[in-house]
């Protein structure tokens, strides 16, 4: 796997990413009975196969709760970023897109 | 049978949460790890930084495109190589011959041949004489040929070495043997060199950019811009030519900046947190390249967007935007290096002029080949002298190897067009810029052009310059890999100071 | 048969010179011993005496048979052989003094001292002709031998100028201060290592100990220069790996000095060497880019401070004092934030402000910058005419 600012910017920005990131999150925001908390543990172990750590999965709630807050205030950007969703849902996909983007999700063994 | 299936099922979820970080981990905490601990975090960490726990990070670690000062006071800051893939003919550009036309089309003399393997001539082939007219320009009074109307007016601002010689006579060995100092994979290439030792300037952008021209990358692949066993974070960034410079620059519709931001940082604390377990230096090279992507977003578009250049700029450099050409990315390197980027490498495609079609002909396809960088490589010299980068910046011109006085002849058989082989003996290289002594020629072939004679000069000489004119003792410049101490001039190289200012 | 005993006895002498030095300090030690009954010790004392005076005697005789056989200077052993008759002569004297009373007298104390003064001096002197006189000052940390005003003159090797470099001597001006600098300090008329001196032509002539150290026109078959090609752990690599080494072009010009005929006269461009050669001799008076400047390096926390404002900032090379200062990652410097800079006024030499909001009100501060020597204002605001003054 490269390691290159392109590299990061194809993971991050790419529409074939960012599908894969909000489609991944509905699977697991339905299956999670659309608790934060137990969605991130389950996106985590469905891209990487192994429990996310204590650390970890504060910064990604951080994360899902900084981008809740702003869908929140701003519904427009939340159906430009993920049309059809709620803020809870666009924040997920947010979040799985910063888990795909996770070193050992990059270059898993 | 259920009792079964659920322990299988627990040693395979256990076996695939596995990966090779967390057995070496294990290595290191279980199972005696103090003896092993110095084998395997033997990987460079970083010159502070110890295998776990307390890691102590200096600034470069944290930051390895942190600027650095130079060893010593280099006259150049930044370099801009431009690199004509396939390999040129000195002898219808720079090293004048006019006793090689006497000898047009008679048989090469046996001397010659002897004892030497050519990449496709076979047999005794024909001398093929200059196909160019020569004059001399400039207070230097270099020769240079009409192929070179306009790179002639700046005859005075360049060096030339006219007895370049290398080892290698295939293009992607040759390649590498220029732009890493060996002909295998696995060296850094001259750019990473310079970017891990002297860092760049500017946050928002790569410090080593590779654009390319001509339809294709280079025969030797990415890896003459790659950082062989420096840490990948030096590795040169190619930039699209054509399109959008770098694709995905722009952020997925409704997301601000401001949550992206939120983003990167997420995903670099997650990371920051493997690599205090792991102390793998590629995660702290992975960290870099996010916050380096998310500063590129803003930079980038602005800095590769030539469309707002003033028309004489254009005129100049004849720039058309919009299409891949040399010309485009002459003016690109211009304004990268105008933002500080340490390292900017053009490769132009199609210069492999064997003789086998009208593009490959000396007299027609090298022509045309040869208009359409004459122009901008001008431009680029007396754009960056206008602007007073001339004297910080290290401009250098090349092949990666020369082509014969004799006409190819590939399997025996007269070639279609006339066309000269690979030749490693001789061809002309030329510098100009920051600590370069303007208007100077540095060697001299034989009569033919065959071979030089007097002050040749080798790819590690070469090296070994460019080094010390970016502030480098080229011996003393070192990289610690599998045991011993690496430079990018191996055990070879000597100064040219009879070109340096 | 037996004509080896008398070079062997003379290599004997740096073991035999130990035997009086012991014995002899032995017997003054003993002097100066608190002794509860009186003077019990007087036997040992006179013993101590007669022996050391014996040993001196023998040692002495070694040395003079060195003297004779090694090849040293009368001017550089005369002192010291001085000095080792004086001690075999004061050993008897003290004995025949102790011998001759029952109490200790303070006169022979003061005496007994003397003697090991003056041992002590001979021996010093002794060490110096084996090691060279810089033995124990070598050591030293630079700033402590300057103290000491012993600081070696370096050899520089050779000074050659643009202007007349080629018709320098080459023997005189090239190759003797190449030896100077590389095997001088080993080989020279005070110090012969393998009996070979190389501090001048009528020396290097004369050969050490395996013969002659060159054939004129045949540098392979001249150990003066064959013996730098050796690989550095081969035991007749010169000079000694842990030294230094001379370089590729100094070893190539003596090879060059050789193969033209090893001559005393004759210039650089007789012998055919080219510029190249000696490019690296040629002492160029170049004008430093930046000033020279006595400021020590900036400190790190300082350097932090500027970039943390956003500054790009860096020395100019390694180990200097002076910045290199760019405003490439903060384009919204403007006047005000000229403060950012106050602290390292003095120090900066490369100020790159293109592209800020800097408008003519800066121009005045930038004449206070004593060490400026590159500035770059493209695309900002100042206009020309402010720059009249400047």
């Amino acid at each position: 796997m490269t390691n290159t600012p392109l590299q990061a910017l194809v993971t991050l920005n790419d529409p074939v990413y960012l599908d894969a990131a909000k489609a991944l999150s509905q699977k697991v925001w339905a299956k999670s009975g659309k608790n934060p908390d137990v969605a991130i543990q389950e996106l985590y172990r469905q891209l990487l196969l192994m429990p996310i750590s204590e650390a970890k999965k504060k910064s990604m709630i951080e994360l899902f709760a900084t981008a809740k807050t702003e869908f929140d205030r701003d519904p427009k950007a939340r159906d430009e970023f993920f049309p059809g969703s709620d803020a809870s849902l666009a924040a997920l996909a947010v979040t799985a897109n910063a888990m795909m983007n996770l070193d050992e999700y990059l270059t898993k063994p | 049978m259920s009792l079964d299936k659920l322990l299988n099922e627990l040693v395979s979820q256990k076996l695939q949460t596995q990966t090779r970080r967390h057995f070496l981990l294990d290595c290191v905490s279980k199972m005696g790890g103090l003896a092993l601990a110095p084998l395997l975090f033997g990987c460079e960490l970083g010159k502070n930084g110890t295998a776990n726990g307390g890691l102590n990070l200096s600034d470069r670690d944290l930051n390895p495109l942190s600027p650095q000062p130079a060893p010593f006071l280099g006259k150049a800051k930044s370099i801009i190589y431009l690199h004509m893939a396939g390999a040129p003919s000195q002898l219808e550009l720079f090293d004048f011959k006019p006793e090689l036309a006497k000898y047009h089309d008679q048989d090469c003399p046996a001397s010659l041949l002897e004892g030497r393997k050519f990449a496709f001539i076979r047999g005794v082939p024909k001398m093929l004489g200059p196909q160019a007219k020569f004059s001399q320009h400039g207070e230097s009074g270099a020769w240079i040929s009409d192929y070179l109307p306009h790179f002639s007016k700046v005859a005075d601002e360049v060096a030339f070495l006219k007895a370049m010689h290398t080892d290698q006579f295939n293009h992607g060995p040759a390649q590498l043997f220029m732009q890493t100092g060996s002909p295998r994979l696995g060296r850094p290439s001259l750019g990473s060199w310079v970017t891990y030792g002297l860092g760049t300037e500017n946050q928002n952008l790569p410090g080593f950019v590779v654009l390319t021209s001509g339809g294709k990358t280079p025969d030797a692949g990415k890896s003459i811009w790659g950082s062989g066993f420096l840490p990948s974070v030096y590795q040169g960034v190619q930039c699209r030519s054509k399109g959008d410079p770098v694709l995905y620059l722009e952020d997925p519709h409704g997301m601000s900046r401001e949550l992206k931001k939120h983003v990167v940082s997420a995903i670099n604390q997650s990371n920051q947190e493997d690599f205090q377990n792991f102390g793998d230096p590629e995660i702290l090279a992975r960290i870099n390249q996010y916050e380096m992507a998310y500063r590129m977003q803003i930079e980038v578009p602005e800095v590769m967007n030539i469309n707002d250049e003033p028309a004489h700029i254009h005129e100049l450099y004849g720039t058309q935007p919009g299409e891949e050409s040399f010309a485009n990315n002459c003016l690109l390197a211009r304004k990268l290096v105008e933002k500080g980027v340490r390292v900017v490498q053009l490769y132009d495609w199609g210069w492999d002029t064997h003789g086998t079609d009208h593009d490959g002909s000396i007299d027609m396809g090298l022509r045309n080949k040869c208009r359409s960088i004459d122009r901008p490589m001008t431009a680029l010299l007396l754009d960056l002298k206008q602007r007073g980068l001339l004297e910080e910046t290290l401009v250098v011109w090349g092949g990666e190897f020369g082509r014969t006085p004799m006409q190819e002849n590939r399997e025996g058989k007269k070639m279609g067009f006339m066309g000269r082989d690979h030749h490693v003996d001789a061809f002309t290289m030329w510098m100009a810029g920051g600590g370069v002594k303007k208007g100077t020629s540095y060697g001299i072939t034989d009569d033919f052009g065959f071979a030089g004679l007097e002050e040749r000069t080798s790819v590690h000489d070469l090296h070994a310059t460019i080094l010390h004119l970016m502030g480098f003792n080229h011996e003393q410049f070192t990289y610690q890999f599998q045991g011993r101490p690496f430079r990018l001039t191996d055990v070879h190289g000597e100064l040219i100071t009879k070109i340096m200012a | 048969m037996t004509e080896f005993l008398l070079p062997l006895m003379g290599r004997m002498h740096p073991v035999l010179v130990h035997l009086p030095i012991g014995i002899l300090i032995f017997g003054i030690l003993l002097c100066f011993f608190p002794q509860k009954a009186k003077n019990a010790l007087l036997p040992s004392i006179r013993l101590a005496f007669l022996i050391g005076g014996i040993a001196a005697l023998l040692a002495g005789g070694s040395g003079f048979l060195q003297y004779q056989w090694e090849g040293f200077a009368w001017e550089d052993v005369q002192l010291h052989l001085v000095g080792g008759v004086v001690t075999a002569v004061g050993s008897f004297w003290v004995y025949v003094l102790v011998k001759n009373v029952e109490i200790l007298s303070v006169k022979i104390r003061v005496l007994a001292l003397a003697l090991g003064l003056i041992l002590g001096i001979t021996g010093h002197w002794g060490g110096n002709l084996t090691h060279g006189e810089g033995y124990f000052t070598e050591v030293l940390p630079a700033d402590l031998q300057s103290l000491f005003g012993i600081a070696a003159q370096p050899e520089l090797g050779p000074q050659l100028t643009e202007e007349t470099w080629e018709n320098a001597q080459l023997y005189a001006e090239v190759i003797q201060p190449i030896l100077n600098k590389n095997c001088k300090s080993c080989h020279n008329p005070r110090n012969r290592k393998g009996d070979l001196d190389l501090s001048s032509l009528a020396a290097l002539r004369k050969g050490g100990e395996d013969g002659q150290v060159f054939t004129a026109g045949d540098a392979a078959h001249s150990a003066l220069f064959a013996r730098l090609l050796l690989p550095k752990d081969d035991e007749k690599h010169m000079p000694p790996a842990e030294k230094n080494q001379p370089s590729k072009e100094e070893i190539a010009l003596l090879e060059r000095w050789i193969q033209s005929g090893a001559k005393e006269s004759g210039t650089l461009a007789a012998a055919g060497i080219s510029k190249n050669q000696v490019e690296r001799f040629i002492i160029k008076n170049e004008i430093p880019f930046y000033p020279t400047s006595a400021l020590a390096p900036i400190a790190a926390d300082s350097l932090a401070g500027l970039k943390q404002a956003g500054l790009f900032a860096e020395a100019v090379e390694a180990g200097s004092g002076l910045l290199k200062v760019s405003c490439i990652n903060l384009p919204s410097f403007q006047d005000s934030d000229w403060k950012l800079l106050e602290s390292v006024k003095s120090r900066i030499a490369y100020l790159d402000l293109s592209e800020t909001q800097v408008t003519d009100a800066v121009v005045g501060q930038l004449s206070a910058l004593p060490n400026l020597t590159v500035l770059k204002l493209n695309s900002t605001g100042i206009a020309g005419n402010s720059l009249n003054n400047f």
